[in-house]
């Protein structure tokens, strides 16, 4: 039995395609501008004159992120009004038909999984596609990666599989809400810090 | 104008969404058995309500993504509820191996329903209302505008001839039964039009590639990537360009494997970022001269493969010269500068290429010692002046470390997939044209102002010269005329001029640029809306049934339908149809797919039964191509002169222009470059990719696709800073011929 | 960042109600609670009109506050479920306190007015209310307080939420006491209290604001998109409050020379300018603050 469904992501070999932003809009019927799964591009580094030439110290890879069906669901914890539940099998859902719009958990979320649906005046978040891992298949977003970038499964089963990576430049803390993730890290995200990184790609997320 | 209908479907389809919404909110509140958490938190067990689920009436179909010119050839599971599709899933055989991998789709097939149900379809045929090029058009019926259309090719016909007809180049839809096929089937039959040859897309490598291995066919099944030691990804980005499904992934898998992958391109790709140990940026144009400046590395430290050299090519140097060509230079001469007195060294190069000298040296070491090593040739580089010298280069440094027919080494060139090339794309039959000649595709505008004048020199084949100038232009999946070609506002006046070509007909789903400039615009079916039937790309070994899924909509019709509807008012409905309707000619061509690569293929009645939408041959021991001929040379001779790979060429020499069209690739400075006069009024360079969320223009304005990927310039914060551009400001980038304004 | 405009309202009157309270109120009344020696007469018709009114205020601005909160919940019909989470939201415990607070001072208002059981229980409910007040305030902060957030995860929050409620609080208390008692004697230390606790907001701004005091905190990295909060409003801010500074301490010079020369001069007309520059400059502090955490998406 699954105690805590989570994603798995290898942002080794992500190549920021969208696919799975894409495949979880379409599944969802997500108007523009609202984005359950979306991918960041982390960049940083600049150039250096070598000689005659420039040569660059670039950093730059993706972060695919929905999400993370945290064991500690801050978001949950600080709804007023409990519209955030998580189940048995540790997915986290928000209840359309309690949540009053009051938009906190937005705040509370260091992921910014939580996003404001305007159809349903209520926040929303990705579900991870509940009906279809009922009914034994994959989310959406992890049949949808051309790169198999993505995987799913029992968070514990998940670790013995990938390891414990749960954090990556720059996702926040993982101690604040114990996110139900694997990271399988990309070379340049050691770098990240040194080099100034950044989230380059901030209208599209 | 009356509402839409089409939007109607698109709200109905979204309320559907919204009574799940509600569902599955009921599911939150009812209350359960809690087990502690966190405090304030419980777990509840929803599953029981699942039961109260609607049962859903939808209709799933596998089907391929439509055909256009994308590079990849997916499978898609439409789900279709009410006639209309409500969601989109893609290739989910179990399985996934390397030897038979799913055909995820990417971004734009997942987003396809976004265009389907675009608000901007063309619904209703419609002629010219306004100036030519001006936009404006009036509703007509379709007897008006097909009557319109058989009394102008008819007038057009007897006026000037048939080499006054044109269907131009348009990728539009490669699903046989829409696209300019179906056009060019009916020129066929009235007599032929103007013919072209060559592409937008491979100009410069698909005749340049021959002229080394005297074939196109010089690429392994994309699976042996995993056996190579050393990736060279040269101008090529699959990351965002498809380059055939799955190309990327076949990549990462080799990379996984241990084999180090470096990225020559002059922007940081999603390949760079995500596939290569390494990004090499280059200053564009100059491929030629890198390449050239490894050479001379590999031949100082003699890195390269003498033997392979000795047996089985020539022109390398003076003691292979082919015969009538001895004194010529030799690529050893050219390399080392012995005629010239400029050695090719990575310091020569370092000035042209702002490539550190020592880069330079460290990747011909390592791509000449790593072995097998793939140097892949993406077509960026030689969409461009003197493109075929970098392709010919690349195909030279393949051959000389003798990664040539070798199982993870990779021949270079325009590399179609060996054993036989590789997916066809058409089968529908268009037939011989009558009309011989042909023009190279990109100079079709010559041919409106002075195809009367034009003879070999301009390219003209198949006749000396021709009889006649373009008078009437059939677009048929094609947003070439303006959008995709180049110096589009000379394009412009060329078309707005209705001396020039007096009638303009323009099949397409959406008012394009190219559409604008039509005198009958016919609004055509989205390949959902009729049959088809697809294979690969540039690689694949699949063949991928598209079944009609959903109506089309308004009035619509599929390219062949309006093609028939054509040959009926020109007496040549029989000829044309041969009876057959559109699934017919899908029944038709499936036959000929299993005549030839897919001997197991099921019929059509049992593959739609099947709701399998694809066929596919996996491949245990992927083909290599020049195998025979690596093992014995004489035996198995190229299709060259020589029989052998011709790093000098003897055609090429005959040619007698040493200086545009040299024996041995050599770098040549563009006719626009860094290095020429036009730096002092324009300073930067632009280049141009392939961009993920488009197929060309094909996709263009679907909204979720403008999110995920905006439209956007790049730039390097080097050039940038001076300029005081920031992220998001929109500029002006302007030369001599226009401007474009993007964020 | 301007679509927060509720949650400036409710958060700067609800601060002020319960500075109001505060000032006026609570140190008496938890005195008389504690040393019910300290407690004093009955109060006279005058001094309990006062005192109603004061109340009154305290909780017309409470309930404006509340009412203005509506306007940010997107479903307002469900406002019924906001005490569901007391266990775990801070959200949930703020609106608890404000309505105990508006309750308590409800209950003063009653008691001050039939004066039913005499004093020793309205001070008891008006301390309570206090005590009320003060962990509306706690809760308040404390829900900005996310771990996830950074630039509010900071001393900086509950202190400016404190000095807010003081500044406002002591302001508006000393106009309500000119305009309707015209007597002077709180009112002159309430005057006099305004001018550090103003100062102190100037100082406190100048260098604690995150993201543009001068060591005030910078936001990290995140995957939160970078506040665009606009400088203007900082510097528009201080200038505001230093204006408010001026004015304060040209009313309570005024004041000085009223005292002396025995005439009008203006001091309630330069206070009540002075309060509504200080207003103004809490409100631009309000939205600055809210500017420093975007919302992804839209
Ligand atoms: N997403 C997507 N994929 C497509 C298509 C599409 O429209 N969209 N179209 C398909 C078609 S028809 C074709 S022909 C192919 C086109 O495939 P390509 O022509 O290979 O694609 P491009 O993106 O134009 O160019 C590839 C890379 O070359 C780089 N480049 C440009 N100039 C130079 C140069 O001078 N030197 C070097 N070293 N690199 C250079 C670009 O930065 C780019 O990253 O793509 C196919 N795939
Ligand atoms: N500057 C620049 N120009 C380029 C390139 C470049 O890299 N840079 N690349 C070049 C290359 S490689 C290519 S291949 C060409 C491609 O140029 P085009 O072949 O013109 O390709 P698209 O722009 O996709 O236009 C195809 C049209 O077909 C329509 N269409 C789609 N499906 C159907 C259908 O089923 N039936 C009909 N009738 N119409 C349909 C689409 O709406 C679209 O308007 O562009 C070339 N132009
Ligand atoms: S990622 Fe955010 S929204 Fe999802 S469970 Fe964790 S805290 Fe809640
Ligand atoms: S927006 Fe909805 S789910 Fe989020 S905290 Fe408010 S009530 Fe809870
Ligand atoms: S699991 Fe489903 S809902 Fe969640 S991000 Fe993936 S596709 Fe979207
Ligand atoms: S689909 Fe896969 S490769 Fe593409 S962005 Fe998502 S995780 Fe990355
Ligand atoms: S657009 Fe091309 S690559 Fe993308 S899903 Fe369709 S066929 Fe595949
Ligand atoms: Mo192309």
């Amino acid at each position: 039995m699954v105690t805590q469904y989570a994603f798995f992501f290898n942002a080794a070999a992500c190549s920021g395609c969208k696919a799975c932003q894409m495949a979880c809009k379409d599944r969802n019927n997500l108007e523009p501008g609202l984005l359950w799964r979306r991918v960041y591009e982390v960049a940083g580094g600049g150039w250096e004159k070598k000689g005659e030439v420039w040569v660059p110290s670039v950093v730059a890879y993706n972060i695919s992120m929905a999400c993370n069906h945290c064991e500690k669901p801050v978001c949950g914890l600080s709804c007023p009004v409990k519209a955030i539940w998580k189940r048995e099998d540790g997915i986290v859902f928000v209840d359309t038909d309690r949540c009053i719009g009051c938009r906190y958990c937005e705040w509370a979320c260091p992921y910014t999984a939580l996003r404001f649906n305007a159809t349903t005046n209520t926040v929303s978040k990705c579900d991870f596609c509940f009906e279809a891992v009922d009914a034994g298949g994959p989310p959406a977003c992890v049949a949808a990666c051309p790169q198999r970038a993505l995987d799913f499964g029992d968070l514990a089963e998940l670790r013995k599989k990938y390891g414990e990576t749960r954090q990556i430049f720059p996702l926040p803390d993982p101690s604040l809400t114990d996110p139900a993730l694997v990271i399988k890290p990309h070379r340049d995200a050691a770098r990240a810090a040194e080099r100034a990184a950044e989230v380059a790609n901030w209208e599209e997320v | 104008m009356k509402a839409p209908p089409l939007k109607k479907k698109i709200e109905t389809s979204a309320m559907s969404r919204r009574s799940f919404l509600r569902w599955s909110a009921l599911v939150g509140s009812t209350a359960a058995a809690s087990k502690g958490l966190a405090a304030g938190f419980r777990r509840r067990d929803p599953r029981h309500a699942l039961v109260e689920r609607a049962p859903s009436e939808e209709r799933m179909i596998r089907t391929g993504c439509p055909s256009h010119n994308c590079g990849g050839r997916c499978l898609l599971k439409v789900f279709v509820r009410d006639g209309v599709i409500v969601r989109i899933e893609t290739d989910d055989r179990p399985g996934d191996t390397i030897a038979d991998p799913q055909l995820r789709a990417c971004v734009r097939g997942r987003a396809y329903r976004k265009r389907q149900y675009h608000p901007d379809r063309l619904k209703y045929p419609m002629k010219r209302a306004g100036k030519r090029g001006e936009g404006k058009f009036e509703r007509v019926s379709w007897e008006e505008a097909l009557d319109r259309i058989a009394s102008e090719f008819k007038r057009i016909k007897a006026a000037y001839g048939n080499q006054a007809f044109y269907v131009p180049y348009g990728t539009g839809s490669y699903n046989q039964i829409n696209g300019r096929q179906t056009a060019q089937r009916l020129m066929n039959l009235y007599d032929g039009s103007l013919g072209f040859y060559n592409s937008y897309s491979w100009a410069a490598i698909s005749a340049a590639t021959p002229t080394v291995y005297g074939t196109s066919v010089t690429g392994n099944q994309r699976q042996d990537w995993l056996n190579s030691k050393y990736i060279l990804m040269w101008s090529w980005n699959p990351a965002e360009m498809r380059d055939g499904t799955n190309s990327e992934y076949f990549v990462q898998k080799a990379r996984e494997k241990g084999a180090r992958v470096v990225c020559v391109d002059p922007r940081m790709t999603l390949s760079a970022v995500s596939l290569a140990d390494e990004w090499v940026p280059i200053r564009p144009g100059t491929d030629a001269a890198m390449m050239s400046a490894m050479a001379h590395v590999m031949i100082r430290e003699n890195l390269y493969d003498a033997e392979f050299v000795r047996t089985h090519c020539v022109g390398f140097d003076e003691t292979q010269m082919p015969e009538g060509a001895a004194g010529a230079e030799t690529y050893k001469d050219y390399i080392l500068g012995t005629r010239d007195g400029r050695p090719k060294s990575p310091e020569w190069a370092e000035a042209i290429t702002a490539v550190p000298r020592e880069t330079i040296a460290r990747l011909a070491r390592e791509y000449a010692t790593s072995k097998p090593a793939v140097l892949y040739q993406g077509y960026g580089m030689q969409r461009r002046a003197y493109g075929e010298q970098a392709v010919r280069a690349g195909c030279v440094l393949a051959a000389i470390t003798g990664n040539v027919g070798v199982p993870g080494g990779w021949a270079s060139g325009i590399a179609l997939q060996a054993p036989d090339g590789g997916p066809f794309w058409l089968v529908f039959p268009t037939g011989e044209n009558p009309v011989k000649a042909m023009i190279p595709s990109f100079l079709w505008t010559e041919a409106v102002l002075r195809g009367k004048t034009m003879g070999e020199a301009d390219g003209v084949r198949g006749a000396d010269a021709l009889d006649t100038n373009i008078k009437c232009i059939w677009a048929v999946a094609c947003n070439a005329l303006i959008n995709q070609h180049a110096n589009v506002n000379r394009t412009a006046r060329i078309l707005a001029d209705e001396k020039r070509v007096e009638f303009l007909l323009v099949q397409d789903n959406f008012l394009t640029p190219t559409a604008r400039f039509a005198d009958i615009l016919l609004p055509v079916c989205t390949q959902f809306e009729t049959w088809g039937l697809e294979d690969g790309w540039k690689y694949g070994d699949e063949v991928i049934l598209m079944p009609k899924v959903v109506e089309p909509p308004f009035e619509t019709k599929s390219d062949y339908r309006i093609c028939a509807e054509i040959a009926a008012r020109l007496g040549l409905e029989e000829a044309y149809t041969e009876g057959r309707t559109e699934r017919d000619w899908i029944a038709w061509s499936l036959d000929r797919y299993r005549q030839s690569r897919f001997p197991g293929l099921p019929t059509l009645d049992e593959f739609e039964a099947s709701n399998a939408g694809v066929y596919s041959l996996p491949v245990e021991r992927p083909a290599v191509a020049f195998t025979d001929f690596r093992r014995d040379p004489l035996k198995y001779p190229l299709p060259t002169p020589s029989g052998k790979i011709e790093i000098f060429s003897k055609r090429l020499h005959d040619m007698n222009n040493p200086a545009e069209i040299p024996a041995v690739p050599k770098y040549i400075q563009e006719w626009e470059s860094p290095f020429g006069p036009e730096p002092k009024k324009y300073p930067l360079s632009v280049i141009g990719h392939h961009y993920l969320s488009r197929v060309h223009s094909t996709l263009e304005g679907v909204d979720w696709l403008e999110e995920a990927f905006p439209q956007r310039l790049f730039i390097n914060p080097l050039d940038a800073g001076p300029r005081k551009v920031k992220n998001g400001d929109l500029v002006r980038v302007f030369n001599d011929r226009g401007a474009v304004i993007v964020p | 960042m301007l679509k927060e405009w509720p949650l400036v309202a409710f958060t700067i009157v609800g601060q002020m109600a319960v500075g109001v309270y505060l000032t006026a109120f609570f140190p008496w009344a938890l005195l008389a609670v504690v040393f019910p020696a300290s407690a004093g007469p009955p109060p006279d018709g005058a001094t309990q009109g006062l005192r109603i009114a004061l109340l009154a205020l305290v909780f017309a601005l409470l309930a404006a506050a509340a009412l203005v909160s509506f306007f940010h919940l997107h479903h307002p019909f469900r406002a019924r479920y906001v005490l569901s989470n007391l266990r775990s939201s801070w959200l949930s415990r703020e609106i608890l306190f404000e309505l105990g607070f508006m309750a308590f001072v409800a209950l003063g208002v009653f008691l001050t007015w039939r004066q039913p059981t005499g004093v020793g229980l309205l001070n008891a409910v008006l301390a309570l209310a206090g005590l009320m007040g003060i962990m509306f305030l706690v809760s308040m902060s404390k829900l900005y307080m996310l771990p996830a957030a950074p630039a509010w995860n900071h001393a900086y929050t509950p202190l400016s939420f404190i000095m807010t409620a003081l500044a406002l609080g002591a302001m508006a208390t000393a106009l309500l006491i000119d305009i309707l008692a015209g007597g002077r004697q709180i009112f002159g230390y309430l005057l006099l209290l305004s001018f550090p606790l103003v100062g102190a907001k100037i100082i406190f701004s100048l260098f604690l604001t995150p993201g543009h005091g001068i060591y005030g905190s910078r936001s990290g990295p995140s995957l939160r998109p970078p506040a665009e909060t606009p400088r203007l409003l900082h510097l528009g801010r201080l200038t505001l409050l230093t204006a408010g500074l001026v004015l304060i301490g040209a009313a309570i010079i005024a004041r000085d020379v009223e005292f002396r020369a025995a005439t009008g001069s203006g001091v309630s007309g330069l206070l009540a300018v002075a309060f509504v520059l200080v207003l103004a400059s809490e409100v631009a502090g309000r939205f600055l603050f809210y500017g420093l955490l975007t919302r992804p998406g839209r």
